[in-house]
């Protein structure tokens, strides 16, 4: 219980860091795709600092609290994850700091963001069911919704839910923002429609959500991890892989539609996440 | 005193009473006093039976069954005489076959049958009295003040207050001896008062919509209600037993008929696929009606059925097929949803959703999914009716029911729209309680060891992602506002005490039945699941303790941070144009220099979650489910 903890608060310290330095990667192994030298490691640091240094110019009043209240809650997401309390709650808490972001957005009432939110809300809607599905069949084979216990599970629980693992490799480009998937927001600068969600926010409130979008890819990898089960060397091998794997896609494939994004994530989770999980419960049950 | 028999015949006096006052400043304080009344006796009736629960008691007046048959005869009557009177062959047909039913019966059982208890009061009675008494209650007074500025605004209606507020006692009484009936014939009469009450209260403007729709209405739950009596003539006469303590004590061959039929019944009541409709048609009725009707009496009705023979349901075919069928229908009024523009058309769909979940829990009928089932009823009861009463003042305030029309509703009625985003809160926030309920269920649901759970698992996971869509949605809109220093709260000025008095009751009754329902687990559910199960189930308290440590920080973090001048610390600029020159309240210069301001409207997706595609597939899906049901039972 204590180590566990140690660990949530470790994650609540050091989240940022992780995060920022996975964006440094991330932004490197690209440029190196694209033929270029890429920024420094450090440069997503560099940029968020200068963010806080910037004037911060507000739209209305509902704004900032609702982006802090977004990081807030994300923050708390990963930390009740790493503190092994129900997953399936947590996922609802996720849930939750994506509304606040989405409803940041909708207070400005400008064009861009509008669509940005509701671009965002669909992505949600898009990835929530292949969420649900994949902590189902979780519980399905560790018994719990604990990490702890998932990921201590006799067999890494990959084995058992190989479908369920490929699905949520497909949401996590949706929910790491990536293309194919990045219709609310992106890192790039090729974006139509400025920048999404975040098009009203700028200097610490803007630097806010880059914060927070970092504890979400340390919880999401993290997430990935408990798939692998408790030998470290596999698991990490397994973000690894399945992180490079998202850097190529991004670079691969160029946007879609939503409603793309829309059918085909639900389809991937009725068909890898459903498809995964009926036969699993048959074969335990049956 | 005779406390039931009170909860039943008070509300009919006030009633009379209150349609006897002719001046509307009179009778507004005879509704507040009754609504308080009734509320205060319904609480009594729980302080007085709750150490001694269940609560036995048997009426040996002969004069009751005659007296109810009458009555029944009088309600088909009035039934058949509109039918007459509007030309609706098929309501005039139903309402015939019922008398005929219902005097074949009399005389074929009427006497043969032995009435051991006619009352129960129960747990589950003592959550329902609450729920009609108190939030029924709410509703009269908000009604009061809302029914002026109806009739103000809606001169070709003609004033029938009055025979509204009567009709509304009736509504409530009969609720009252619903929930409280555990004589299957008594809880048959009931049922039909609530019925005709529905059908009178969504024709009340008598325009030709409404009356479509009231017919509507009632030829549904008039074939509900044969389900019902056929039902009990089969019980009669296979298993003479008309009592639903006793039920389980029928063969379980005997069963498969009268369980079917109950469960057509409840379906038509809650509305549930493919009986749907007639909820989408009584958005034609005022606001006050159409929140009665959602929260604490008519749908409830039918969940109420299905909450008492649910340990019958459990692990039995008709149980899985309601299963079923409320699964789909969760799914289907979730998607739904995001395609209406129309605000009390949202909420149709999303109750219609909600009572899905929960009769998809009362057909699984194992003690976890009840406890599931009674929390969601009560969740839905309270956070609906306060979504229903915030749309009707907030609609009246801003000319539209559209959602699009509530746009900043948070400059322009802060008061109101703080209690809509509370209302909504409730009804998908996480830890607000339609969500611990959805959690629970899922929960539930994996712990069993069934065939039928990974289905309904994957039917709520694609469910539960829409209902995101649709709420966040509708809250993106109040607060979305082109110009934040506008004036704040214009179009509140005539908001009435009353709907003021009790939308505030209901919202702070949302944020309380959350942070309490630890305590109403431990006080009410839980000692029912004992009673009726002999299991107990509740949430693992570390689960409990996160969720009240998050309704904390749901609440006092953005009110801090709202209340925190920010405003003198940072700079104020507009929203973002495209580089345009932008003045006040996002207008910006268009082409030759034409004056333009931006319209940002929502998605609908009508084009993927269309009414007339899916809602199709729904009534096709679950009608064969229906099929299948009644081909099962007859076997």
């Amino acid at each position: 219980m204590t180590t566990q903890l140690y660990v949530a608060i470790g994650y609540v310290l050091f989240a940022p860091i992780i995060g920022g330095l996975m964006a440094g990667i991330d932004r490197i192994i690209t440029a190196r795709m694209q033929g270029r030298k890429g920024p420094p490691l450090l440069q997503p640091f560099y940029d968020v600092f200068k963010l806080f240094q910037k004037q911060n110019i507000l739209v209305n009043r509902l704004q900032l609290p609702f982006v802090v209240c977004h990081v807030i809650f994300a923050i708390f997401t990963g930390f009740l994850f790493f503190q092994g309390s129900d997953v399936l709650l947590i996922i609802f808490v996720l849930t939750l700091a994506g509304v606040f972001l989405v409803l940041a957005a909708y207070s400005t009432g400008s064009p861009f963001s509008a669509v940005g939110a509701e671009r965002e809300l669909l992505l949600m809607m898009g990835y929530e069911p292949m969420l649900i599905i994949a902590l189902v069949g979780m519980y399905e084979v560790a018994g719990s919704f604990d990490m702890y216990k998932i990921m201590n599970a006799p067999v890494p629980v990959v084995l058992y839910l190989p479908g369920i693992y490929l699905g949520i490799v497909y949401i996590l480009a949706i929910k790491l923002r990536k293309s194919p998937f990045d219709l609310s927001t992106s890192h790039h600068a090729h974006q139509e429609l400025v920048k999404g969600i975040t098009s009203d926010m700028g200097g610490a409130t803007l630097a806010l959500t880059e914060i927070s979008h970092w504890y979400e890819t340390v919880f999401l990898y993290g997430f990935l991890f408990i798939f692998f089960g408790a030998n470290p060397i596999v698991g990490a091998v397994g973000v690894i892989v399945t992180f490079l794997l998202e850097i190529a896609i991004d670079n691969a494939v160029a946007r879609v539609k939503w409603e793309f994004m829309l059918s085909s994530a639900w389809l991937v989770a009725l068909i890898m996440g459903a498809g995964n999980l009926i036969p699993l419960f048959l074969i335990n049950r049956g | 005193m005779d406390l039931p028999l009170l909860l039943v015949l008070l509300p009919l006096v006030c009633g009379i009473v209150v349609a006897s006052i002719k001046a509307f400043n009179v009778r507004k304080y005879f509704v507040f006093a009754s609504s308080l009344l009734l509320a205060i006796v319904s609480i009594a009736c729980v302080v007085k039976y709750a150490k001694s629960l269940p609560v036995r008691i048997s009426y040996d007046a002969e004069w009751i069954q005659p007296l109810m048959l009458g009555l029944e005869l009088f309600m088909a009557g009035m039934v058949a005489f509109l039918a007459i009177k509007y030309k609706k062959k098929l309501a005039l047909v139903l309402a015939f076959a019922q008398v005929a039913l219902a005097i074949f019966f009399e005389v074929r059982y009427g006497e043969s049958i032995p009435i051991h208890t006619d009352i129960v009061i129960d747990q589950l009675t003592i959550i329902m009295l609450l729920i009609v008494g108190i939030v029924g209650g709410l509703i009269g007074v908000y009604a009061t003040g809302y029914m002026k500025t109806y009739q103000e605004e809606n001169p070709d209606v003609p004033d029938r207050r009055r025979y509204f507020f009567l009709v509304l006692f009736v509504f409530m009484s009969a609720m009252f001896g619903l929930v409280l009936s555990n004589n299957i014939l008594w809880m048959y009469f009931f049922w039909e008062i609530t019925t005709v009450c529905s059908f009178l209260l969504i024709g009340y403007s008598r325009t030709e919509e409404a009356v479509r729709n009231s017919f509507r209405a009632i030829v549904m739950n008039l074939a509900g209600g044969l389900a019902y009596m056929g039902a009990i003539i089969v019980l009669a006469n296979d298993g003479g037993i008309l009592e639903f303590d006793r039920l389980s004590s029928v063969p379980p061959v005997f069963l498969a008929i009268p369980l079917t039929l109950l469960c057509v019944a409840g379906f038509t009541k809650a509305a549930q696929l493919p009986f749907s409709s007639w909820l989408l048609g009584a958005m034609v009725a005022p606001t006050p009606i159409s929140a009665l009707l959602h929260s604490s009496t008519m749908v409830k009705a039918g969940v109420y059925l299905f909450l008492r023979i649910a340990p019958l349901l459990s692990s039995s075919m008709p149980g899985y097929l309601t299963a079923f069928v409320g699964g789909v229908t969760f799914l289907v009024g979730a998607v739904l949803a995001i395609s209406q523009r129309n605000a009390k058309r949202v909420l149709a769909y999303s109750t219609i959703s909600n009572l899905g979940l929960i009769v998809a829990c009362a057909g699984i009928g194992t003690y976890q999914t009840i406890w599931v089932a009674l929390f969601l009823t009560i969740f839905h009861a309270v956070a609906k009716s306060l979504m229903f009463l915030s749309v009707g003042t907030a609609a009246a305030g801003m000319g539209t029911l559209e959602i699009e029309g509530m746009r900043g509703l948070i400059i322009k009625m802060p008061r109101i729209a703080l209690m809509m985003l509370a209302g909504i809160c409730g009804m998908f926030v996480a830890p607000f309680g339609m969500l611990i309920s959805k959690w629970a269920a899922m929960e539930a649901l994996i712990s069993l060891n069934n065939m039928v759970s990974p289905v309904m698992i994957i039917l709520i996971a694609y469910g539960s992602a829409a209902t995101i869509f649709f709420w966040t949605k509708w809250m993106g809109t109040i607060i979305r506002e082109r110009n934040p220093h506008a004036r704040s709260g214009l179009y509140e000025h005539h908001v009435s005490g009353e709907e003021y008095a009790s939308m505030f009751i209901l919202t702070v009754m949302t944020i309380l039945t959350c942070v309490l329902f630890p305590v109403i687990s431990s006080f009410a559910v839980e000692p029912y699941l004992v009673s009726t199960y002999g299991h107990a189930f509740g949430l693992s308290r570390s689960n409990v303790f996160i969720m009240i440590i998050m309704i904390c920080m749901l609440i006092v973090i953005p009110a801090l941070l709202i209340a925190v001048p920010w405003r003198k610390k940072v700079t104020m600029g507009t929203a973002y144009m495209g580089g345009r020159t932008v003045t006040e309240a996002l207008h910006f210069e268009g082409s030759a220099g034409a004056d333009k301001q931006v319209q940002v409207q929502n998605y609908y997706l009508t084009r993927y979650f269309d009414e007339k595609r899916i809602l199709p597939v729904g009534i096709i899906v679950c009608t064969i489910l229906l099929m299948v049901m009644g081909g099962i039972s007859l076997l």
